[in-house]
């Protein structure tokens, strides 16, 4: 189904068409694996929860509307599965409560980005993503790495939109900070 | 560095060797997809769960108006700051603290919705408190509570007929509703709902918003009641849907 979007391709999957699930995790499965290995380091991990996060794809699809994005949609079930193998591992804290979400603060205008500045800051998060906490490296991997707009973020990470806005402004500036002072404890950043 | 991890699990296992893979998975393990209505079912439970804590919250908020109205502290605000400052100490605290609970149960139910966690938090649950307090005071407004008071107690409902009942217990001594029985020379005799007699006198301090006053109006009266007299602060005639 070379021709059929993302959504029309998932809707032959709720009408019982497995094998159509198969385009979706080839258009897929090299975002994920990518998205993935900004949160895991080691190959086996990442291919083990990519394959499990396609499963409960699959287990749930008829959930999915299909008037939607179905890329947000997966990236919601990929953000649960990252952040919850995170917990397990305890590798980082998930906080659950956070004052950005109660009242954002100014929000970052992302259309002020030049081109350059634009590729800059990607070869910085190549470079130093594992240094910025979890808070703030996600919604910079999504916008970086995944191109997802404010809202496709908000749906994702289910935070408000000026919410999106103020982590990546204090994401950049984190960034920026690592750059300038070398690495220093992820909770102040 | 993470890149080129990524670069050798994609040139060590090519997109279509996982898509095989992930397939042969779900077939090996007997993997189905959840039927829509599963979907639709905990979509409607959701919904549901929402609407009765709404209700819920709708029903304890127009309660507090009701009481405030059943004491008459919702009317005394027409007397000035001091009025407003009783109808704040008046407003029963232990419902109020209810109401906050239960707002945050709605707003922790409501988020998993876009509407709702696409804006800042507060300004969520702001939007839910003032839609809560409007339609808590719309309601109490109407004579809802009134009939229900009636309902449970005919039908002695247990809890309710407890909660309706005990409503003495959040009367002020400042604040006293009741009908005028007599007109005095200096004031009126007056029968509170309670079943107590008081004699008011009207003095040039009272803040009498109604001055042509007769017996059988429905009134307010704001003053500290001593030995069955009241020097009133204000007195204000209520209508009857007021007191429904």
């Amino acid at each position: 189904m070379p021709q059929s979007t993302d959504e029309e391709v998932a809707a032959c999957v709720q009408r019982g068409d497995s094998d159509a699930f198969g385009t979706l995790i080839e258009r897929y499965d090299e975002k994920m694996g990518r998205y993935a290995h900004r949160f895991m380091a080691d190959d086996e991990d990442v291919k083990d929860i990519v394959q499990e996060l396609f499963i409960k794809a699959y287990v749930n699809i008829r959930s999915f509307d299909t008037s939607r994005k179905f890329s947000s949609w997966l990236y919601r079930i990929a953000h649960n599965e990252f952040v919850n193998a995170l917990k397990k591992k305890k590798r980082e804290m998930v906080s659950f409560v956070d004052f950005d979400e109660l009242y954002p603060g100014p929000v970052s205008d992302r259309t002020a980005d030049s081109q350059a500045q634009h590729a800059e800051l990607r070869q910085m998060l190549e470079t130093h993503l594992q240094e910025i906490s979890l808070r703030y490296r996600e919604p910079l991997i999504l916008s970086y790495f995944d191109e997802l707009n404010y809202n496709e973020i908000a749906d994702v990470l289910r935070i408000p939109v000026s919410t999106v806005g103020v982590r990546l402004k204090r994401g950049r500036e984190a960034l920026r900070k690592v750059m300038s002072d070398g690495p220093v404890k992820k909770k102040n950043l | 560095m993470n890149d080129e991890r990524a670069q050798l699990r994609t040139d060590g296992e090519a997109t279509g060797e996982a898509k095989s893979r992930i397939l042969g998975v779900i077939h090996d393990r007997g993997v189905a997809m959840r039927p829509r209505w599963h979907f639709v079912l905990r979509g409607v439970l959701a919904a549901l769960g929402c609407a009765i804590m709404f209700a819920t919250l709708l029903y304890l908020a127009s309660f507090a108006v009701f009481v405030l109205r059943y004491t008459g502290a919702w009317f005394v605000p027409a007397f000035g700051v001091r009025g407003w400052l009783v109808l704040l100490l008046s407003l029963p605290w232990f419902l109020g603290i209810m109401i906050v609970l239960f707002i945050v149960v709605l707003e922790i139910l409501v988020r998993r919705y876009s509407f709702a966690y696409r804006r800042p938090l507060l300004l969520s649950s702001a939007a839910l408190s003032a839609l809560v307090i409007f339609g808590g005071v719309v309601v109490g407004m109407t004579s809802f509570h009134g009939r229900v008071s009636r309902f449970a107690s005919e039908n002695a409902l247990p809890g309710f007929e407890n909660m309706y009942h005990e409503l003495e217990s959040w009367h002020r001594d400042d604040v006293h509703r009741g009908v005028i029985k007599k007109m005095t020379e200096k004031g009126f005799i007056f029968r509170e709902y309670d079943g107590d007699v008081l004699n008011v006198v009207i003095v040039p301090k009272t803040n009498a918003i109604d001055t042509d006053l007769a017996p059988d109006d429905i009134v307010v009266v704001f003053g500290r009641e001593g030995r069955g007299i009241i020097e009133a602060d204000g007195v204000r005639r209520l209508s009857p849907s007021d007191v429904e």
